[in-house]
């Protein structure tokens, strides 16, 4: 496996990436997405997705401290069993959830494994549930730190 | 199952939810994504200015809009189990004719999958993340066009509802109508009867009456069309047939007739007519012509002897001592051929909007053979002639020639007792029908006014009027339009299928479908042989033969087959025969 890493996945000249037209708007994702790859979290383009929404903002947020644990125990259970429908389902999911909250980093990484399950690329479940874990962790600090600096002024 | 539509009464949702309407409820969105985050990012960005419901499934999403009102559907693609273009499209099957707008949301800008989206009835997309602003901005802007597509559905239902009321009205209208032309007798040799009627209801009329070995006639026009036009007709017809079974002359009938239209009707309302008496034992005619067009005679050797114009106002504007009633003289030998016409028919137009006239006509009549139905070549030069130009006014043609035939069952005729005569057996009665009648919106008018007004044939009229309609309605679909019913197995078939019919009609420049109607005596029972012919390339029978009852194709030629003793295919599809006892008989069907 060409091991890469996330900051790698919109850079026009890298030969693995999807350049076939009849990809899925996955593929497409990885190429064309409309957010910047890098940000582990940006809570400003959060706040104005959700219209200055700061009780909405701290929903979703919550919700993603909640389900993430549980995504990521169920995509490491399909990626132990090789269940190549079921990680590309559950980092599908995992995928659209860390978009909405603007967790793009471990986005893209969802993103990656999602690719490796549709292709059925075994053998880079594991790297790339590594670097999702790592970048999810890293996602988790960030979103504590910030709904710590928001606490005062939300209480 | 279908969508829990808005009750009738209910306010609509205001389609800018900035300018809600008083005590109209919130437009419904419908989100449906499998990831709740996402659910709840959408529910919350739409919250303020819609009530959100929401589903976390394909399935969940179209049980859900089957259970409440939702008036728009923001719908992921992919979901496991149903995904987003399965759901989107049941949940479009189920809306029906409803405008249910379905917005997708993809996380990539992957044209084949939005195309895709779009294909299965989305009716906009959104890519993820998505924009607050444009998510709010487009679900209002297909609220408008929900509004819109609404309220244009209300005003269809509603105008479906008057249509249908209208309908019943010219029904009801026609019936009347019928019942009063059933005193006239059509089923004579030599007389030939054809009408194009611009609406459902004609204004023109005709009335004929044998008595005392004499046939009298009357031609009218009355002004304008439709309905308003044809309620002057019962009352006249009372009268026509009032005088004529009291005896009169056609000075008092005419006397008679001004004093009740002018004492009726307001004076828009009048009547161009032609009343004439054909006397075949003297071989001379009696004509009044108020208002028509110049009544024609061609002599025996086929040339035009005489023109019998109007020297009078049409009926009903003068008070009828105002009125000249003196009828024209005029000689109507054997062979002779007694021509008139409502201006309808001079008034035709060619695309270039030039008139028909009274040249045209009058070439197109003359040396024709009285033998025969001789105004065939005068119609294919009208059809040609208007090159598919819609008649601007109801047309009426009434031909008349002087046969033994004919001679033969007037002098057999009875002094007037229209009960007490039998029409004669061995007759036959033929209608033509060319492009521009076939789109007319009730054909088959004059050959329903003759079957109703026949006394042998009106008692069996219901029957023979369902035979002669499938035959008819076969013919022009599936003989000149070379429709094929299986177009009706299919979804939406039906409406698949009427469309095409109706854009078939409308491009057919060339071919006709003719109705021939001959009764004769089998065996010493009457029978009625009905045949239609079309002048197409002919097409398969075999189907209707096979078909399965509950079928949605050709039913209409098995009951046909249920109500004729046989029913026979001819040159290749191209002729139908039905043979109709007019007294109850085993039925039996023959192939070519």
């Amino acid at each position: 496996m060409k091991r890469r890493k996330v900051n790698d996945l919109n850079d026009p000249n890298d030969s693995n990436q999807p350049t076939d037209l009849e990809a899925d708007s996955d593929e497409v994702w990885q190429t064309d997405a409309p957010v910047s790859i890098g940000a582990t979290f940006d809570p400003a383009r959060l706040l104005d997705m959700v219209g200055q929404d700061g009780s909405l903002a701290d929903a979703l947020l919550e919700m993603v401290l909640v389900d993430n644990p549980v995504h990521l125990a169920q995509l490491a259970a399909a990626v132990k069993a090789k269940d190549a429908a079921a990680v590309r389902h559950v980092a599908h999911k995992l995928k659209g959830g860390l978009l909405s909250i603007c967790g793009d980093r471990a986005s893209a990484c969802a993103a990656a494994l999602e690719k490796a399950g549709r292709e059925e690329r075994v053998a880079d479940f594991a790297p790339w549930l590594a670097e999702l874990e790592q970048e999810t962790v890293l996602l988790g600090e960030a979103i504590v730190e910030y709904r710590a600096a928001q606490a005062p002024s939300t209480a | 199952m279908q969508l829990t539509p808005r009750s009738a009464g209910e306010v609509l949702p205001a389609a800018d939810p900035a300018t809600p309407v008083a005590g109209a409820p919130r437009p419904v969105v419908l989100v449906v994504d499998d990831e709740r985050i996402n659910r709840t990012l959408i529910a919350g960005i739409l919250k303020a200015s819609f009530d959100v419901i929401q589903a976390d499934s394909g399935a969940e999403a179209v049980a859900m809009a089957t259970r409440a009102p939702v008036d728009v559907v923001v719908m992921d693609i992919h979901m496991p189990g149903m995904d987003g273009f399965e759901a989107t499209q049941r949940i479009k099957e189920l809306a029906g004719d409803r405008f249910l707008p379905v917005i997708m949301m993809t996380a990539g800008n992957d044209e084949k999958l939005l195309g895709q989206g779009l294909a299965r009835g989305a009716d906009d997309f959104l890519i993820k993340p998505v924009s607050r602003v444009l998510l709010q901005e487009k679900i209002r802007a297909l609220l408008r066009v929900s509004g819109v597509f609404r309220s244009l559905h209300d005003q269809n239902a509603e105008l479906t509802i008057r249509r249908a009321r209208a309908e019943r009205d010219y029904d009801v209208a026609r019936r009347v109508f019928e019942r009063a032309a059933r005193r006239s007798r059509f089923d004579l040799p030599g007389l030939i009867v054809q009408a194009m009627s611009l609406e459902q209801f004609n204004g023109d009329f005709v009335l004929s009456v044998v008595t005392g070995h004499k046939l009298r006639l009357l031609v009218g026009d009355f002004a304008g069309h439709g309905l308003s036009a044809a309620v002057g007709v019962l009352p006249a017809s009372e009268v026509f047939y009032e005088m004529t079974e009291a005896n009169k002359g056609l000075e008092e009938l005419v006397r008679e007739l001004s004093a009740k239209l002018h004492r009726t009707f307001p004076r828009d309302l009048f009547l161009s007519a032609c009343v004439v008496d054909i006397d075949l034992a003297h071989e001379r005619i009696s004509i009044w012509n108020g208002g028509l067009p110049d009544a024609l005679i061609f002599g025996a050797d086929g040339l035009l002897t005489q023109r019998l114009s109007s020297h009078n106002l049409p009926v009903g504007i003068l008070p009828p001592q105002d009125v000249d009633t003196t009828p024209a003289d005029a000689p109507f030998p054997l062979g002779a051929r007694l021509a008139i016409f409502s201006d309808g028919l001079l008034e035709s137009r060619s695309p270039d909007g030039e008139l028909f006239g009274t040249e045209r006509l009058e070439r197109a009549l003359t040396g024709c053979d009285p033998r025969g139905d001789w105004t065939i070549e005068m119609w294919e030069s009208h059809r040609r002639f208007c090159g598919g130009m819609a008649s601007e006014d109801d047309v009426t043609f009434v031909g008349l020639a002087h046969t033994s035939a004919l001679a033969e069952v007037l002098l057999a005729s009875a002094p007037w007792d229209a009960g007490a005569i039998e029409p004669p057996l061995e007759t036959s009665l033929s209608f033509r029908f060319f492009p521009e009648s076939l789109r007319s919106p009730d054909p088959l008018a004059p050959v329903r006014r003759f079957v109703a007004a026949s006394p042998l044939l009106a008692p069996r009229a219901a029957e023979l009027q369902t035979i002669i309609t499938e035959l008819f309605a076969n013919a022009v679909e599936h003989g000149l339009l070379g429709l094929d019913s299986a177009i009706k197995e299919r979804t939406d078939g039906f409406q698949e299928y009427y469309r095409l019919k109706e854009s078939r009609l409308l491009q057919l420049e060339a071919g006709a479908v003719t109705v021939g109607i001959e009764i004769r005596e089998c065996d010493h029972h009457p029978q009625v042989i009905i045949t239609v012919s079309d002048t197409g390339p002919g097409f398969l029978h075999v189907e209707v033969q096979a078909c399965a009852p509950d079928a949605k194709a050709g039913r209409g030629l098995l009951l046909v087959k249920e109500l004729t003793r046989e029913l026979t295919f001819l040159d290749h599809g191209r002729s139908i025969e039905a043979v109709f006892e007019l007294a109850s008989a085993d039925r039996a069907i023959v192939s070519e």
